[in-house]
């Protein structure tokens, strides 16, 4: 029995660590991408860098979410499985 | 030899994929900016300082998840993680395998996120030169959220390396 809750156990902890492995690529790539259009935009027009600057955070909030999701299966694998 | 040195079978493959994966985002988003930053300097010579400046800054900012890789990779190889039957070995083998994979997929993209960040900082910055102060801030500010996830697969590796 403890054989077989250790096998199950250990795929549940390698299962938490590739869902916050590939889910934090992601979320990654893509706020940066943002922010490097965000700056290429502030050169092109600077008396935006406001409005700029503040719809590149709800872009990056929204991009992060996925992010979140994914912490929160490889938490709920690691404690509660 | 016995059973509980099974668990260093994990423990290497888990440091590798760590710092394997880890130091793949760190190149490709330092090259990016760098390479940026060097069409810039040939449109702009007289920027050339400045660029420089912000590049290395960028890179420094993209090279952080390769820092949190390499960490987990050196607490894995260090930590001495042991286990006294066979049920110990696998949960810990299933421990130290998802510590490695999380942390080391966790900061491929904050990486290259950092990279397209800095690239476009360092082209905003050689388009318009006065904009210098706003472009840094932005774009730290832009690559320090980008880092976050980087954060997070970091505190799961940590927490699957002290379950035990």
């Amino acid at each position: 029995m403890e054989l077989e809750e250790a096998i199950v156990k250990a795929a549940a902890l390698l299962g938490a660590g590739i869902a916050m492995g590939f889910g934090a690529i992601g979320p990654g790539v893509g706020e940066g991408y943002a922010a490097g259009k965000a700056c290429e935009g502030i050169a092109r027009r600077p008396e935006q860098v406001g409005l700029l600057t503040s719809r590149m955070l709800i872009g990056q909030a929204v991009s992060e979410s996925t992010g979140i999701y994914s912490l929160v299966i490889a938490i709920i694998l690691i404690f509660v499985v | 030899m016995e059973i509980t040195e099974l668990v260093n079978v994990a423990v290497f493959v888990g440091a590798g994929v760590s710092i394997g994966l880890g130091a793949l985002g760190g190149g490709v988003g330092s090259g990016m900016i760098a390479a940026e930053a060097l069409a810039g300097s040939a449109r702009q010579p007289k920027e050339r300082d400045a660029l420089l400046q912000m590049m290395l800054i960028a890179q420094a900012l993209s090279q952080t998840s390769g820092i949190f890789a390499l960490v987990i990779a050196i607490m894995l190889l260090f930590a001495g993680l042991q286990a006294s039957d066979l049920a110990g070995v696998l949960r810990i083998s299933g421990a130290a395998l998802g510590a490695g994979v999380s942390m080391g997929l966790g900061a491929l993209g904050p990486a290259i996120g950092g990279g397209f960040a800095g690239a476009g900082a360092c082209a905003g910055m050689a388009r318009n030169p006065l904009t210098l102060p706003r472009i840094r801030a932005t774009m730290l500010m832009g690559a320090a959220v980008a880092q976050s996830t980087a954060i997070y697969a970091f505190t799961v590796s940590i927490v699957l390396l002290m379950l035990d």
